[in-house]
């Protein structure tokens, strides 16, 4: 059974990476699509070079914004899009008709994306890091439990976003509400500014929320200001209530689903 | 294989009048109302049987199927297909069915058809050596050529509904549900998709369910039928009994090399439609190769076409004059 679906999972991944090759030229429009952390970053210096703000000097901004930059990236998912479009023309029944679970799919072809867009995000980071002179400012050793974190953030958006879709089964369009999802991640995630910028009770509050720990999270914990595990518990725990919400969501969905059209 | 019992589907569907004003009605109050696409049909069908599902659009056919093939939950009533509940949607049951849309597509857009193909393959646990002998088989039967290797989206209508018909059967289902399969192809490919599923009937058994809007399908393909209409069963059995009732004539379409008035017509049959250049004859079945014979040597003909009379029409006239005493 799991080299069965190992050898599924191969083959979508390879059907999906020939598509993403195909449209490679919207993988880099979706790269500068994203690149608010890096507009942020130059006002952020701007504003710095009279002096640091919040104990940070422009090295710093350019740390915490290219950082931002990559996972934020590493949250740029559209799989709500796929899903509603699918899901409101019909099409996701030729999904369902097969013996492969719709969501493995998408999941597949985000991960294809990334391959596709991935070394360039790091490429574009390296780079700022080197001539910006922050690369000093990685800690190396926790440069495993970085990539950890970013695989969680993209974990959690992914499924924030399955979620999302799937509620397109009660009501038709759900993708404004991604437009919403995107905005709390880059405002309260830290895309826009560094979140120690906010008061202690504003902090504590968003700490709270899944956001801080798809952006912010993984930021502090390469510069070694975060300690892994609370955070890697916070984005376990987020993560398991999302899932454990889309796979409800489409248990109680699945009667509505409605096939549209011939 | 498969028996359905008292099987009705609802629906719960969003309704508005047209004009802005129903628009931002709806915007604060939403009205609904229950449609009854399947509404109580019951039949049963054994292994290897073809059988046409036959209705005028809305009548729930589709609906029918989905529910058949597990996309879509029953309201209430009972399916079975090869002993599964369509339903749980298990995978031994999805590796059983396939289903074909003639409006929707299984091809990857972007891809060659073969690599749809292998993604099935691994999908549905084929072994390398089944794929190469099922897909020189398909091969050979739909005269696939070269086709696989060139991307979906550069294929003519009929080429891609071929290579559907082949990423539907690479598993080898022993339950097909075809949906409109010939829908907006020409008449060559038509026939040649006929004899291809009429072929894989016979070479594997296979159960097929088949809706359809031509005729011909039908007749070349089908010895039962079922024909339901707003959601109901109206009739289930032979087809030769339903069609030597009720398609008792057939369509001679002219075009005139000048204009020839309606009145000129009326004694070759009955006229159903005439602008001066062009009409549409519907004439008695037994009698339209002589009247053909006359229409060529009296009228200015330019091109005649003559065909069956519509299924619609056949199934319409059944449903207005038949339904009762079937």
């Amino acid at each position: 059974m799991i080299a069965h679906m190992a050898r599924c999972c191969r083959a979508h991944f390879r059907t999906s990476f020939a598509i993403m090759v195909e449209y490679r030229a919207t993988v880099f429009l979706w790269i500068l699509a994203g690149v608010t952390p890096l507009i942020m970053m130059f006002v952020w210096r701007h504003l710095a070079a009279a002096g640091p703000i919040g104990g940070r000097d422009p090295k710093a901004f350019a740390f915490y914004f290219l950082i931002a930059f990559l996972s934020t990236q590493c949250c740029t998912v559209w799989v709500v899009w796929n899903v509603d479009y699918q899901i409101r023309t019909g099409t996701y029944a030729i999904q369902l008709l097969r013996p492969f679970d719709p969501w493995l799919g998408e999941l597949i072809e985000n991960i294809a994306a990334y391959s596709l867009r991935l070394p360039f995000n790091v490429l574009i980071v390296a780079l700022g890091l080197a001539i910006s002179g922050a690369w000093e400012m990685i800690v190396p050793a926790r440069l495993p439990a970085f990539v950890l974190a970013l695989i969680l953030s993209w974990q959690l958006m992914f499924n924030m976003n399955y979620a999302l879709a799937l509620l397109c089964l009660w009501s038709e369009r759900v993708k404004s509400a991604d437009s919403w999802v995107y905005l709390m991640v880059f405002t309260l995630g830290g895309a826009l500014f560094p979140l120690d910028f906010l008061s202690p009770a504003w902090r504590t509050a968003i700490g709270w929320m899944p956001f801080p720990w798809m952006v912010n999270f993984p930021v502090e914990l390469l510069a070694g200001n975060a300690p892994p595990l609370p955070g890697f518990a916070m984005q376990a725990v987020w993560l398991a209530i999302i899932v454990a919400c889309h796979r409800g969501l489409w248990r109680l969905g699945r009667k509505r689903f409605g096939a549209v059209g011939g | 294989m498969i028996e359905v019992r008292d099987l009705v589907k609802h629906y719960n569907v969003a309704k508005r009048e047209g004009g802005f004003g129903n628009s931002v009605r709806a915007f604060f109050r939403r009205q609904r109302e229950t449609v009854k696409a399947v509404d109580g049909i019951g039949f049963s069908i054994g292994p290897g049987e073809i059988v046409g599902f036959l209705g005028p659009n809305g009548a729930g056919k589709t609906t029918t199927l989905k529910m058949l093939a597990g996309l879509l939950y029953p309201t209430s009533g009972s399916i079975r297909v090869a002993g599964f509940l369509p339903q749980e949607r298990k995978r031994a049951f999805l590796g059983t069915i396939a289903m074909v849309l003639g409006q929707k597509q299984q091809l990857i857009w972007d891809l060659p058809p073969a690599d749809t193909f292998l993604l099935n393959k691994e999908i549905y646990g084929v072994s390398d050596a089944d794929y190469r002998e099922r897909l020189a088989e398909l091969t050979a039967m739909l005269d696939l050529g070269d086709l696989v290797n060139r991307q979906a989206r550069k294929l003519s209508l009929g080429e891609r509904m071929k290579c559907e018909l082949a990423a539907a059967l690479i598993h080898r289902p022993k339950v097909l549900f075809l949906d409109e399969p010939t829908i907006g192809l020409d008449v060559n490919m038509q026939q040649a998709l006929r004899d291809f599923i009429a072929g894989y009937n016979r070479r594997t058994g296979a159960t097929i369910l088949l809706t359809s809007h031509y005729m011909a399908d039908v007749s070349a393909l089908c010895k039962r039928v079922i024909v339901i209409n707003q959601g109901r069963l109206l009739f289930d059995g032979d087809l030769a009994a339903i069609l030597q009732k009720m398609a008792i004539e057939k369509s001679v379409k002219l075009h005139f090399s000048e204009a020839v008035p309606r009145e000129r017509l009326e004694p070759y049959g009955k006229v159903a439609s005439a602008d001066g250049l062009a009409a549409e004859l519907h004439v008695p079945r037994a009698v339209v190769a002589g009247l053909a014979q006359r229409v060529l040597a009296e009228l200015p003909v330019a091109d005649i076409a003559i065909e069956d009379t519509p299924i619609e029409t056949v199934i319409g006239r059944f449903m207005t004059t038949g339904a009762a005493s079937a």
